[in-house]
């Protein structure tokens, strides 16, 4: 007897042993789990997805298939959507419609860092002009996991990056996150509000900035180099700047240099001289080059320059004319050039055109010419068409969607 | 009755030790994360003014504080430009050592060195020297200074025999002439020029000095000879007769190469005006693609206003704050110059932005939209004619 209720103690006592270690090991390897980023999202950059995403006026996002032109729903990252989100704050009713939010998203897409700001509306402008800001903050959110909370990443002190210039949103914005290396991309906006050189590459680790040099629009003397919409690949190994040589708005450079930038040195862009897409013709007061897009494999980039869309190899420096905005009898062309597409195999090119500019209420023209001391004011409602070059049928253009405001959304 | 009690009384305590352990191991463990060690030079310029004296770089590496482990090796890749600057030396610094010696010889004919730095049964975990570079600047006959890019690349291991991160960094040697007579090579006979027949798509561009010389090209002028983005002449290197091959030309398109040489004395003539190479392809008609659709085709809406003089209008009625909003007008003076007023935060207007009309009174900008929620409004003046537009507004959100 002495012997069975020994036995059962030792068995017990095992039994009870076992579990411990068996929790204890549990905990490690849900615990490295947490650690590890999730390698399915990581492979979402590999397998980009053959659609565009726009957006109409009344906020509404979509996304369009290219193959099909089907219109098919958009993801609640793609349409900014963190309304089941934790960790965010509650606002009521009124601050929701007196907020807005802007989003800088990792390159992975597995976070995103929101910046919410609140408005004071008890000082509204009584014609034009902004609310107050009576907060901003910025939330770091893990996308699958849904869950937020505040950071300082953009707002921190980074060495080498002038504290002012970078708290001034009308004068720096930060336009990349590779959360993998733990490096944010950002650069100057001109007074022309144009976004130019130096590109800063900061390491949030190390709290430290390095930047472009040659090109710093902040330095006189120095000549700018723009950074077009989509200079940054989808890796965010690379960026594109261009050298225009230009006064801007007014006069057009002779030479356009794009450069090409490896976000592992930025000493030494590889140049290519893309001087033979200026255009000439007199229906253009000013050419510059406004957007950039990228194929999956990087070696092929989308130039939009204000009338005209060409192709660029990156590996051979070869450059081929994709579409030219058409110009009504009054010589104007109207497409959007400050975003544009291109399918992640290279074989399609998305832009957005204006098909007509509706004057709702307005007052007819009584003839003069003098409106010196007009008050009525226009909104205009911008009709707009989404339309695909098909790169592999010589360059045929045909029209995807339509929508009033209806853009390209990045 | 003490017996009884005793054994429970162990489970209890083993599954409160459990929880314990799960508790505070937990978090301990998940606060595994990236290993963020760095590279870095000091210092991360340099400067000498004398041809031939030597500069000194260290490479040093910083563990960083998610590495516990501390850091074991480095594998060291550094990049120069031995035109200008040659490699004296390459010294490990302890405790690191060398796993092979470098090859100086061969990093001056590449312009590389690759060498790998480890610790020998130990581990560095606070900011610690890896190995220090000598670099002799070759002689440079010119007045100006010239910079020069010393870039590495760094593997590092985690001391667990992990090769976990792989930092850049980058320091610039700046080289200065010691007063030196300038001999530069002349450069002449540089072709293609004139119009090329449309359709080329490549050509053969090429000059010839008067010495044995060593050439590169840029697309720019003003570009000093060994500095991005100058490119050698695949052809010539140390002869008198050099090209390079042109290639992705486009009909219509206008081409300038600026030339500068460098002869085996290293002597430049960038002093100089550039010697340029221009040509032109001639171009057949550019066909529009065909397309059923027009912009500003103005069909279909019972809306549509007459026109009027000087037209504005906004691509987006509605955009969110930090977009680009592309705005244009029409019915200018044609080739004139037109001031654009655009509303400020908090009222008024910001100093007018000034942009050219085109040969038909048309222009087209883009602009960043950093503005607070509300609304805006722009007009924009005529400067030939005196003569405003009405305002257009958008509204931020």
């Amino acid at each position: 007897m002495i012997k069975l209720e020994k036995t059962k103690k030792y068995l017990v006592f095992a039994v009870v042993f076992v579990a411990v270690i068996s929790l204890v090991i549990f905990g490690v390897i849900r615990s490295r789990r947490m650690a590890t980023p999730n390698d399915k999202t990581l492979a979402v950059d590999k397998n980009l997805e053959n659609s565009v995403i726009v957006q109409t006026d009344d906020g509404t996002v979509s996304k369009v298939d290219m193959a099909s032109g089907q219109v098919i729903s958009a993801n609640a990252l793609e349409k900014e959507d963190f309304s089941d989100f934790a960790g965010l704050p509650q606002l009521s009713d009124e601050q929701k419609k007196n907020s807005d939010q802007s989003m800088l998203v990792a390159g992975d897409k597995s976070q995103a860092i929101l910046t919410i700001t609140l408005y004071d509306t008890s000082k509204k402008p009584a014609a034009a002009g902004g609310l107050p800001i009576l907060s901003a903050d910025d939330y770091l959110c893990a996308i699958v996991q849904k869950i937020c909370q505040k950071t300082d990443l953009l707002t921190k002190e980074y060495q080498g990056l002038d504290a002012k210039l970078q708290e001034d949103r009308n004068a720096f914005v930060w336009t990349a996150w590779d959360a993998k290396r733990n490096l944010l991309l950002g650069h100057i906006i001109s007074n022309e509000a144009e976004d130019v050189s130096p590109m800063y590459e900061c390491e949030i680790s190390t709290g430290s900035c390095i930047f472009t040099v040659g090109y710093d629009s902040q330095k006189t003397g120095n000549s700018t180099a723009v950074i077009p919409t989509g200079a940054i690949s989808p890796s965010l190994e690379k960026f594109v700047m261009v050298a225009q040589r230009d006064l801007p708005n007014q006069e057009t450079g002779k030479n356009w240099s794009l450069l090409l930038y490896d976000t592992n040195n930025l000493l030494n862009p590889k140049a290519y001289d893309i001087s033979v897409i200026i255009d000439h013709d007199e229906n253009v007061a000013y050419d510059s080059v406004h957007s950039i897009a990228w194929s999956a494999d990087e070696k092929k980039i989308a130039i939009g320059t204000t009338r005209r869309i060409f192709m660029f190899d990156t590996e051979s420096g070869g450059l081929s004319l994709a579409y030219i905005a058409p110009t009504d009898s009054e010589g104007d062309f109207n497409w959007d050039s400050s975003r544009l597409f291109l399918s992640p195999d290279a074989t399609a090119i998305a832009f957005v055109d204006t098909k007509d500019t509706l004057v709702a209420d307005a007052t007819p023209s009584d003839g003069t010419d003098d409106n010196a001391n007009e008050t009525v004011e226009d909104t205009d409602i911008s009709l707009n068409v989404l339309k695909k070059i098909d790169l592999q049928n010589a360059n045929k253009v045909t029209e995807l969607l339509q929508g009033e405001g209806l853009s390209l959304k990045f | 009755m003490l017996n009884k009690y005793k054994f429970p009384k162990l489970s209890f305590l083993a599954i409160i030790f459990s929880m314990a352990a799960y508790i505070f191991l937990v978090p301990t463990v998940a606060k595994a994360a990236t290993v963020d060690a760095t590279l870095l030079f000091n210092p991360n310029t340099n400067s000498t003014t004398m041809s031939g004296t030597n500069v000194t770089f260290t490479a040093r590496v910083n563990p960083g504080s998610n590495n516990t482990q501390g850091v074991n090796a480095v594998q060291l890749d550094i990049t120069f430009v031995p035109a200008v600057v040659h490699l004296v030396s390459a010294t490990a610094a302890a405790p690191f050592v060398p796993m092979s010696t470098p090859d100086i010889a061969a990093a001056n004919a590449s312009g590389t060195l690759s060498v790998p730095y480890f610790i020998g049964g130990g581990q560095v975990t606070a900011l610690s020297d890896v190995a220090t570079l000598v670099f002799s600047p070759q002689g440079i006959g010119s007045n100006s200074p010239i910079a020069y890019a010393l870039t590495a690349n760094a593997a590092v291991n985690d001391g667990n025999g992990t090769l976990v991160a792989s930092t850049r960094t980058g320091a610039t040697i700046t080289v200065a002439s010691n007063g030196s007579d300038i001999t530069p090579p002349v450069i002449s006979a540089g072709t293609p020029s004139g119009q090329l027949a449309a359709g080329t798509t490549q050509q053969t561009v090429s000059v010839t000095t008067d010495e044995n010389a060593s050439c590169q090209y840029a697309t720019t002028s003003g570009v000093i000879y060994g500095d991005s983005p100058a490119i050698a002449f695949t052809t010539g290197e140390g002869s008198t007769a050099h090209s390079f091959i042109a290639t992705g030309l486009i009909s219509g398109g206008t081409y300038g190469y600026y030339v500068r040489c460098q002869d085996v004395s290293v002597n430049l003539n960038k002093d100089t005006t550039d010697t340029s190479i221009a040509f032109s392809i001639a171009s057949p008609a550019v066909n529009p693609p065909s397309s059923g659709s027009s912009s500003s085709n103005h069909q279909s809406s019972n809306k549509k206003a007459k026109t009027s003089p000087r037209k504005i209008s906004n691509s987006k009625k509605t955009i969110s704050r930090g977009s680009i909003l592309t705005q244009r007008g029409n019915k200018f003076s044609k080739n004139a110059l037109i001031w654009l007023y655009f509303s400020k935060s908090n009222g008024g207007y910001y100093a007018p932005q000034k942009i050219k009309s085109s040969a038909t009174g048309s222009f087209v900008i883009t602009y960043r939209v950093n503005k607070s929620m509300g609304r805006y409004g722009w007009y924009a003046l005529d400067t030939k004619t005196g003569k405003k537009s009405k305002s257009v507004y958008y509204n931020v959100k």
